[in-house]
Formats: structure tokens, sequence, C-alpha cells
């Protein structure tokens, strides 16, 4: 027996209604357990963050529940916190950009390296990441100042004449948050030169262009969103870290993350603290965002 | 006989001889848990049990757990440890469920003192318990107040000089900062930058003791004055930057703390002097409070009265640049001049006390932007 076309049509809209409507899951399904766990480890603590930042502070307690605008307003207003502030982008930015381009120096000639090659320049970039952090510091502490190997090595080799100390300067803070920001550029820049295939360098070569020429116009549109991601992943650590800017720097060197450790265990305002966090998380989203507007470009372009 | 037995079982309740059971059992146990008891019925009762002490981080850690922790381990059995803190046990505890914190005792100045009783995070002791309190010094409740209720005093720290031998300058007096031949060569600390203020308060004869530093920063500007005078090699923010500076030589005097001073003066005696200088210095004590929600109540309770036995505090006195709460301790080698009487502790340490933390808390912001700019004037570092 046929089916009346009516009841056809009504079956054909049904399945289609349900093709659509698993279309419209499936992304969020496959999204989901990504998403849980920024939800529970990122939003919420993120959330509670900002919720503490209203509270009050009145007395030796760490905090009283309450609501107060006095944080927020206190930073515009604290030229400790504004100057902390700028000091800390400064320091982020600076050492970023250093950071990409050592990176994509270290990623190139990795990437042109015989395999043979290339295994042992990785273990190279992996060793910094195998120390911790503090472990580092005191590495530094043993190469920077008067009496530490730098001024040793270059005594000895007769380029100075007197013993010199680097340590407590911004130069060593700059050298240290690269030191530890380095491997990350590396290998994120790594990966994107490993998409690209290498003839185009030889098809570019044939067309008469020069190393130059090749490397402005076919290498660097091609590794643009590695170098804006590495940049992004370089600048956000940058940001958060106090403990590299603070060992190595000058002592005026006060970054957001030192004043965010001086409100928190020493002063015990946590609110503040919470205050200071949440203009470094939303300083650092905005930057995000704007990276982000300038990879959506590029991939416009090519569409 | 046989039935005799169960005669006599039958004829009590069940109820009745679980009592008796507990009671026999608290009878055994108490005098273990009050601190008199014959070692080998506590060791009974709290064999294998954990207990978390916090004490202060590097040398004051390591000589705590080899003077303290790993004998009473050994004594009872237990299976004690120590974890080390500076400014984050406070905070630790207030993040942490409120019955199940994350250690059982803390050490505790009367910074965190304050904090935490603000929080209402310690319990009051027993004093019955703890037969070591009749041979503590007087200074240490005087000092306290009310807040004597809670916890034992152990000892105190203080503020100690340390010089280079290459100096040329003895840790014998605070006014040496202030020689032409240190200029250039100090470090002190930026972080806990009151210990900093208290040296000129010392100095000062405005007022006795350091009670300079407890005014309003109007008040405190003349500390901050005689502090630029100095020229900082570089302020540390740390013990472990302060070591660096001394051993690599960018700075030669150095205001150090006595939880330090001992693991420093042993491994580098040769060419650096510590001494507390003849004007006396800051202090702050040492108390070890018990922390609301603790499941080792009882455990806690023994190892404070353990804390203030004579020979616990002559063994952490014997590897430590710390005062103990005792008064009938033995000078250590390391320390001809170890004060051995109430009055002597009274001129030689002034403490940072509870009541001068509420008048310094809440200028703190203030006086911390002071600090900043004393920093910038005076570092080269």
């Amino acid at each position: 027996m046929m089916q009346q076309p009516a009841e056809a049509d009504a079956l054909f809209d049904a399945a289609r209604r349900r093709v659509k409507r698993r279309e419209r899951l499936t992304p969020w399904l496959m999204m989901a357990p990504a998403l849980a766990i920024i939800i529970v480890f990122f939003g919420l603590p993120t959330l509670y963050m900002a919720r503490m930042s209203f509270n009050l502070h009145p007395d030796q307690r760490l905090y009283v529940p309450g609501f107060t605008l006095e944080h927020y307003l206190s930073l515009l207003t604290d030229p400790l916190f504004t100057g902390a502030l700028w000091t800390t982008i400064k320091l982020a930015f600076v050492s970023s950009i250093f950071t990409v381009l050592i990176g994509y120096a270290f990623a190139l000639l990795v990437w042109l390296q015989p395999a043979k090659w290339r295994f042992a320049f990785i273990a190279l970039a992996l060793c910094p990441l195998l120390i911790s952090e503090i472990s580092i510091i005191f590495g530094w502490w043993m190469f920077f100042p008067k009496n530490g190997l730098l001024s040793y090595a270059l005594l000895s080799t007769g380029v100075i004449e007197d013993k010199i100390s680097l340590m407590y300067t911004e130069f060593a803070a700059f050298v240290g948050l690269i030191y530890v920001t380095l491997p990350f550029c590396f290998f994120i820049l790594l990966s994107i030169f490993d998409g690209i295939d290498k003839r185009m360098l030889e098809a570019s070569a044939d067309l008469g262009a020069a190393p130059f020429r090749t490397a402005w116009e076919v290498l660097l549109p091609l590794t643009r969103t590695g170098i804006l991601v590495a940049f992004a992943q370089s600048f956000i650590w940058s940001m958060g870290t106090y403990a590299t800017p603070s060992a190595l720097g000058p002592d005026t060197l006060w970054t957001v993350g030192y004043m965010i450790q001086e409100q928190m265990l020493g002063k015990h305002n946590w609110p503040k603290a919470a205050a200071f966090s949440m203009v470094l998380a939303v300083g650092v989203a905005i930057v995000m965002m704007f990276i982000r507007s300038l990879m959506w470009k590029r991939t416009s372009f090519h569409a | 006989m046989a039935r005799e037995t169960k005669g006599l079982i039958s004829g009590i309740s069940r109820r009745r001889l679980i009592k008796s059971a507990a009671g026999v059992a608290a009878a055994l146990g108490a005098p273990a848990i009050i601190g008199r008891a014959p070692i080998s019925s506590a060791r009974a009762d709290f064999a294998g049990e954990n207990l978390i002490v916090v004490s202060w981080s590097g040398n004051h850690e390591l000589s705590f757990r080899a003077a303290v922790v790993e004998p009473f381990n050994e004594k009872y059995g237990t299976k004690v440890e120590t974890v080390g803190g500076w400014d984050q046990m406070v905070s630790q505890i207030v993040a942490a469920p409120a019955d199940n914190p994350p250690f059982d005792i803390t050490i505790a100045d009367e910074y965190t003192s304050s904090a935490g009783f603000a929080e209402k995070l310690f319990l009051k002791t027993d004093r019955s318990r703890i037969p070591g309190f009749s041979a503590v010094y007087p200074w240490f409740d005087e000092e306290r107040g009310p807040a004597k209720e809670y916890g034992v005093p152990f000892g105190g720290g203080s503020l100690w000089m340390l010089t280079a031998k290459s100096a040329e300058l003895k840790p014998d007096s605070w006014r040496n900062f202030w020689d032409a031949k240190a200029q250039g060569k100090i470090t002190m600390d930026a972080a806990a930058f009151y210990w900093d203020l208290c040296i000129p308060a010392i100095l000062s004869d405005r007022k006795p003791g350091i009670e300079e530093v407890f005014e309003t920063p109007t008040e405190m500007e003349p500390l901050f004055l005689e502090l630029e005078k100095l020229k900082m090699a570089k302020w540390y923010k740390d013990g472990a930057e302060l070591t660096n500076l001394m051993l690599q030589d960018e700075a030669e005097v150095a205001t150090m703390y006595s939880a330090d001073a001992y693991g420093f003066i042993k491994e580098h005696g040769e060419e650096f002097e510590a001494a507390i200088p003849k004007e006396g210095t800051a202090s702050y004590t040492n108390w070890f409070l018990k922390v609301r929600g603790t499941r080792h109540a009882d455990l806690a309770d023994l190892f404070m009265a353990y804390l203030l036995e004579k020979e616990t505090q002559q063994r952490f006195l014997d590897v430590s640049t710390d005062f103990m709460s005792r008064n009938d301790l033995t000078p250590p080698a390391h320390w001809a001049n170890y004060p051995r009487s109430e009055e002597t502790i009274r001129q030689t340490f002034k403490l940072f006390s509870i009541d001068g933390w509420s008048k310094f808390g809440p200028n703190w912001d203030a006086l911390d932007a002071r600090m900043k700019q004393t920093i910038a004037k005076t570092t080269q570092g």
C-alpha cells in the first residue's frame, strides 16, 4: 500500500528536523568535555575571584562578605598600581617580541635541518621545561652576578678588565622571562613550520625570488598565525609571572603579579588581590581578543 | 566455670559493658594525653597517627624537624610531619574546609596570630594538660594578653645583624649600618619592611623600644628619613636572595632573621659574623597553635606539651639562634651571651606585639607606599 504524499512529506520533514537537530547538537556534544573542564576549572574560579573583588576588608580578617567598589576605585588612584601595570605590560610586550624573534629563528633552523639534527635541537628546547622556574632562577643567580659565570668568562677572555654584574637589572629580568617562555614559542612555531611544504621555498627560488623575498612573501604569511599564537602565549605567561622578574630584576621592578602576591599573602587583603587579578585577567583577555581578530582577518582573506 | 562466666556477662547489659570499656580506655589514655603518661601507653594510643605541623621555612624547619619532630616520632611511634611556611598559613586555613584544615598545628608570630584570631581559626589550650608552662618566662604571657589562652609559646625569633668579615664592621651595633664603610654594601628586607623600620626606632630616643613603629604614618616619617640616609646594594625579598647577595659579594652588611642565622653561620661562619647588636633587637614570638577542625586534637595536645619540655627546648636551642620560652636552659656553644633571665629577655627583645599590629595594620598600605619611595631612593640594585 502506498503512502499518501502528505504523510510522506511529514515523515520527510520530521527526518530532516532530526538531522538538523543532530547537526546543531553534534558540535556541542563534541565540545562538552572540554567545555565542562573550562567551566569547572577556569570559569567558576574566575567568577569566585570576581565576586571576591567586591567584598569588604575592614580589619584583620581576610575579607568580609559585602559589596564595595572601593578596591577598583583605589586602583585608579593608586600610582603604585598604575606604575606596576605599565611595568608589567612593558616587560611582557618587549620580552614576547624577543621571544618570538628568537623562537622563530630557532624553529626555522630546526625545520630546515635533516632529521638526525632535528631531534637533538628539540631535546635542547625541551630542557628548560624539565626544570622548575625556581631552579632556573637559582641558575641565573650563579650566572649574572659579579662573581658569576658570565663575569668570569668575560674577564678570562679579556673582553672586560674588571668584574661586572648584570644581576638585578631589567636586562636580567628580560633574559629570565625569555628563557622561560622560549620553549613554548618554539614548539608552537615548529608545528606551524612542519605544516608547510618545503618545496614552496624551491618554487619561490625557481621563480627568481631572493632568500629575503621568499622569507617575506612566502614564509612569513604562511607562519603568521603561528607568530600570533606564539606571541599570545608568551605575553600571557609574562603578564602573570612574578617570580622571575622579581628575583632577577631591580628593586623597583614592581609587577602586578608581585603586588597581587603582596596583597594576598603579606597584607591578607583578598578583595584587593582579587581586584588586581581581575584587572590583569581582563587586560590579558583584551589582548587575546585583539590577537584573535588579527587571525580572523587572515582566514577571511584566504577564503 | 564457663557457665559462671556466661552468667556474669549476661548479668551486665551490653551498654554498660561498652561504657565500662570506654572508661577503662580513657583512664589508660588520659595520662598520655596530659603529657604525664608512661611513654608505653602514649605509644599505644598514638602509634602510627599522623599530625601535620607548620614551622617557619628554611633553616628553622630543618632544625625543628631534627630537634623536635624526629625525636617525638621516635618516642611515641607517631607520624608527625613538618611543613614550611611564612605568611601563607592563615590564607591556607581559610581556603580549606573548616572541618579539614591543611595542617593541625601551626607556628604563628604576632601578625599570623592576629589574622588567625580575627578569623577564629585557632583552638584554646587546656594548660592543665601541659606541665611545661610552669617554667616559661612570664614575659611571654604578659606580652600576649588575652591571646595567651591559645597555643603554647615555644620561643621567639628576632632580627640579627650579619656582616662579612671583609666589611671591617662588627655586627655589634645597629649604628654600623650608617657607617661610611657600609654604604653601597647593605641589604635589608623589602617584603617585611616593618622590621627595617624597627632599626631606626631602636636607635631613636624619642620612645622606648620600637614604639615609634606603632605611630601614625606622619609621625613615622623620621624613621623613613633615617633609612633614606643608607645606600643599599639591594633590598632582598626572601632569605634565599639574602644568602645569594652575601655569598656573591653583592652585599656585606645585612639584617637577617634568627630563623636563618644559625644555618647561615654554621655554613659560612669563616667569612661572616652574626649577632644581636648591643642596643637590643626587634622580635616576634613563636607560638604553636592548634587549628580548628583538626582531626588529631589529642595528639596535638601531646605534641604541644612536648614543645615545652626542657629536653625538647634545649635540643632546639642547641641548633638555633631563636630564643626559647623556658627559663632553665643552658646557653648553647654558638650563643655565649644567650639571655638567661627575665630581665635580659625584656631588655634584649622589643616585641612587635599583637597590640602593635592592631595599630600598624590599618596604615599598612600607606606605609608600604612610603617604603617603596624609600626603596627607590636608596637602591643601587
